[in-house]
């Protein structure tokens, strides 16, 4: 068994990988011995961790800050690891829940309205059009249409849970119904949300 | 040596099934170490993790209602006279409230930022009649040759005879 790690990028398409074989040492990484083992992982992960979070977040100088947050997580929680075979896994989780915490205090600071067109030009959050964020107007317009075609049953369980964030248990209580069937319904609705948000975006109306 | 190879590696078409639980929080990394072990090394996957969680983001923000100009549209049959006076009047720039429509009857009280009006003038030859638009407290009219796109002439069409009706878009 070699000491390289077989790897595919993001960019590339699946191809079948043998499981199991990061291990945390400095040999696996290819780094000098005395290395630190979190700041080995993080340099050989970076590049697939900053194309993690800029499926989220465009604008480079926000991409390195949601970095940084995920390499002090790292440091911190690292050892919480028990299974080797999962750390890249549980990367991949802090660099989404990162970007989405990201996106998310954003989102308070300001919302995406005309008046704040000129702020957000200003600090580079745009590209080149707005189109290119990743939560643009047109997008959230597209949901907004989604979520209007769908079955009501499975629409006020989305809304409880992504408005009001109640867990399944809550909403259970709230509708009169099963857990099970809020998982049903919230499993099926965004599941139709998302068939029909890429009919919208790919030109379909 | 350890669990993870002992289970087989799920295809794209079940972490797809998958997802949605993901997007809902109630699959984390810990619970479906597999699962996510698939997600770190496929684009396809990620991209269509990212979409469902576009849809998460934009109905959170949804929920803060934005102000969205809201526009009314109300058709009127005039008396020749009064239309003319009232024309005349907008065209010396007296602006301001359409002193017309005080006294006509709404179906409920009008709230908007812009109103489209669509006047028709009996004995008009073109029968088309001519809009006034008022953006905020400012008064426009415009004619229908000159309307691009949507016109709510099409609506109005078939409501020219029927009593003054006010709606919102």
């Amino acid at each position: 068994m070699s000491g390289e790690h077989p790897e595919s990028s993001p960019g590339e398409p699946a191809s079948p990988q043998p499981m199991a074989t990061a291990a945390l040492s400095a040999e696996a990484f290819a780094v000098a011995p005395s290395a630190d083992p979190v700041t080995a992982l993080l340099a050989r992960e970076e590049v697939v961790l900053r194309r993690v979070i800029q499926r989220y977040v465009r604008d480079a100088a926000s991409v390195d800050d949601v970095f940084q947050e995920v390499s002090l997580k790292v440091m911190r929680r690292l050892d919480s690891v028990r299974d080797h075979a999962a750390v890249r896994g549980w990367l991949f989780q802090l660099a989404r829940n990162a970007a989405l915490d990201h996106l998310r205090r954003e989102d308070r600071r300001s919302a995406l309205s005309q008046e704040n067109l000129a702020e957000h030009r200003a600090r580079g959050d745009l590209g080149r059009n707005p189109s290119e964020q990743f939560l643009s107007a047109e997008r959230i317009a597209a949901v907004r249409k989604a979520l209007t075609q769908l079955p009501e049953s499975q629409r006020e369980v989305i809304r409880l849970r992504v408005e009001e964030d109640l867990d399944h248990e809550q909403i259970a209580k709230r509708l009169g119904i099963s857990r099970q069937a809020v998982e049903v319904r919230l499993c099926r609705g965004r599941a139709s949300l998302k068939e029909q948000l890429d009919h919208i975006l790919s030109g379909g109306l | 040596m350890n669990d993870a190879s002992s289970r087989t590696e799920p295809t794209c078409a079940e972490v797809e099934q998958l997802l949605p639980l993901v997007a809902d929080g109630a699959l984390d990394a810990e619970a479906d170490p597999v699962l996510f072990a698939h997600l770190a090394q496929c684009a396809e996957c990620q991209e269509a993790l990212a979409r469902h969680d576009l849809i998460t983001l934009a109905i959170g923000q949804g929920a803060a209602t934005s102000a969205a100009p809201r526009l009314a549209v109300i058709h009127y049959r005039l008396p020749r006279m009064v239309a003319w006076a009232s024309a005349a009047a907008l065209m010396l720039g007296l602006g301001g409230t359409a002193w017309w429509m005080r006294g006509a009857p709404q179906t409920e009280p009008l709230v908007a930022d812009r109103e489209i009006i669509h006047v028709t003038v009996p004995g008009d030859a073109t029968g088309n009649g001519y809009y006034l638009i008022r953006d905020g407290d400012r008064w426009q009219r415009v004619d229908p040759g000159r309307l691009d796109g949507d016109r709510p002439a099409e609506a109005s069409a078939t409501r020219r005879d029927s009593a003054p009706v006010g709606y919102r878009y």
